[in-house]
């Protein structure tokens, strides 16, 4: 019988696999495979489905991967994700990678792009640019034309044509796993206790691990053996995690806000899985499509321009309202540009809305979580023992 | 064998300067007194950064260009931004972000005093253009959220 429990442990196993053995199997499978890296926090997955490679999502090395030749690249003020991912390249970890897509959201990951140029000259490397500018005629043209650029490239590193056919196809089929990602998240507003924010996180991640038809049958598993799970409901407090949507935080961060008496209703960990936020229209120029729905539906994020004020900030208020939580943590990697720029705004948004929040930084090996613990347990306990609805 | 190390004390002031740095910094100081007489010449300010900027344009309309970096510098070579980057700290600003923008921010709240002294005048237009820096970005966020424009 299939459990969560087997489910996470798969999961688990995966995300704690530095080599990507799976994937390697995935592209050794066939002669003709390949594998395209991304980093965070968003590309046109689609695009590389319909051309028959694996699109790898690589998310730094964690807690478990030790960082010795990735230090020597970077100053001391640089956050760690660009370390552990050059790590990962020099101990030949990504030795399978076709290509590497590194997508617009700071400075340091664009630069990183060149980096890999540098290490490994012959494989394809992207600067991924996705524009700030959301009208049509302007930032859409141009994103028309990132698409086709990026379509063409692909192209080039499969030696075969990528049809619109197989665009809408590809497209068809991560509409559905956005779908029962959203599905997931919505059943973790309604029931907390019954999706943990580690199991959840640990979906997430798996999904960035292997085939999209792969992940989408865990998560119609997963969703029927956690509907048969009955576990305790306890009194924590509902909260919203913002800021976590590059570097990713350890595990045991994750697992250290839940035993602090918090339920994760909602968070940023992997914002590509549900962006954008409504199926992108399969009927069409699907190029145009993909553009389309990025330039209405994208999600809103830190790593992104906000063109009106008044709605500055209003995306994480709207997020603590639809998941019916009491406050938000702020918990961001440090030295991220865009998570730590970003939050005096987003602050003044929540104090606005009388929401509350806490703040504090990790990095992607961060090992202590007592203070953590104590900070996330203790802001918990304000809300629910001191609160408004104590 | 013994090394000989010159002990005369030198000033500073006496270091020859190129014709460049000379006129880079007579261009900096009519900027910054531009910036204080706006009132009498009745010119409009504009806030804008430095790289990718498009101020051929931008005095065609008579604006005089306040730039946020060069507040920055200038205040860090005059040893003030110590306080300004505690003020922005004290409002939510991370301490391991860029202290540029935390310098310009803590400056604009503790009265907007020019690194020259003078009194900055608020902008009537906030423009941001491309500048290949993502800090720039925010930075231009964060200056519109502080004069909720």
């Amino acid at each position: 019988m299939v459990t969560t429990d087997n489910i996470i442990q798969r999961c688990q196993d995966l995300f704690e696999d530095l080599s990507f053995t799976h994937a390697r199997k995935w592209k050794d499978a066939e002669a003709e495979r390949k594998v395209i890296a991304f980093m965070p926090i968003y590309v046109p997955r689609e695009i590389i489905h319909a051309a028959n490679m694996l699109p790898l999502g690589v998310l730094g090395g964690g807690d478990q991967l030790e960082v010795i030749q990735g230090d020597a690249y970077y100053q001391s003020y640089i956050c760690r994700i660009p370390r552990s991912t050059i790590e990962l390249i020099l101990t030949k970890r990504l030795d399978f990678i076709d290509g590497m897509l590194f997508p617009s959201i700071c400075d340091v990951i664009r630069n990183l792009s060149g980096m890999l140029q540098m290490i490994r000259p012959e494989i394809y490397a992207h600067y991924y640019d996705m524009p700030q500018n959301y009208d049509e005629n302007i930032g859409g043209e141009f994103y028309v034309n990132e698409l086709q650029e990026l379509r063409k490239a692909l192209e080039k590193v499969g030696d075969h044509e990528i049809t619109d056919d197989a665009i809408r196809n590809s497209i068809a089929v991560y509409n559905e796993n956005r779908r029962l990602i959203a599905k997931l998240y919505a059943m973790r507003v309604e029931q907390p206790w019954n999706i943990p924010a580690t199991e959840a996180y640990l979906l997430m991640r798996a999904s960035m691990l292997m085939p999209v038809e792969e992940h989408s049958q865990i998560l119609i598993d997963y969703l029927a053996a956690a509907e048969k799970n009955d576990r305790p409901r306890r009194d924590n407090c509902r909260i919203v995690v913002s800021g976590m949507f590059c570097e990713q935080p350890p595990l045991a961060l994750i697992k250290s806000l839940e035993m602090s008496g918090c339920y994760v209703v909602d968070d940023d960990f992997m914002l590509i899985n549900r962006w954008p936020t409504v199926d992108v229209q399969v009927e069409g120029d699907p190029i145009y499509n993909l553009s389309d729905s990025f330039l209405k539906h994208s999600p809103k994020t830190s790593a992104t321009y906000e063109p009106i004020e008044a709605e500055k900030g209003l995306y994480l208020v709207d997020a603590v309202r639809k998941s019916s939580a009491e406050g938000v943590i702020f918990a961001a990697p440090s030295f991220c540009d865009p998570a730590l720029l970003e939050r005096p705004m987003l602050q003044d948004a929540l104090n606005a809305a009388k929401i509350p929040y806490t703040a504090f930084k990790y990095a992607e090996n961060s090992g202590q979580m007592q203070p953590i613990r104590e900070q996330a347990g203790t802001f918990a306990d304000s809300i629910k023992l001191w609160g408004e609805q104590a | 064998m013994n090394t000989a190390v010159a002990s005369k004390k030198t000033d500073p002031r006496d270091a020859i300067k190129d014709n460049s740095m000379l006129l880079q910094k007579e261009m900096i100081a009519n900027n910054f007194k531009k910036l204080a007489n706006v009132k009498e010449s009745d010119s409009k300010v504009v806030y804008t950064f430095v790289p990718g900027n498009i101020n051929e344009l931008l005095m065609c309309f008579n604006l005089v260009g306040n730039y946020p970096e060069i507040n920055s510098l200038q205040s860090g070579m005059r040893k003030k931004t110590g306080p300004y980057i505690m003020e922005a700290e004290r409002n939510g600003h991370s301490e391991d972000v860029c202290t540029y923008v935390k310098s310009d921010i803590g400056m604009m709240r503790k009265g907007n005093i020019a690194p020259t002294g003078d009194p900055l005048p608020e902008p009537d237009v906030l423009l941001l253009s491309y500048t290949g820096c993502f800090t720039f970005l925010k930075w231009f966020e964060l200056l519109r959220h502080e004069y909720n424009c």
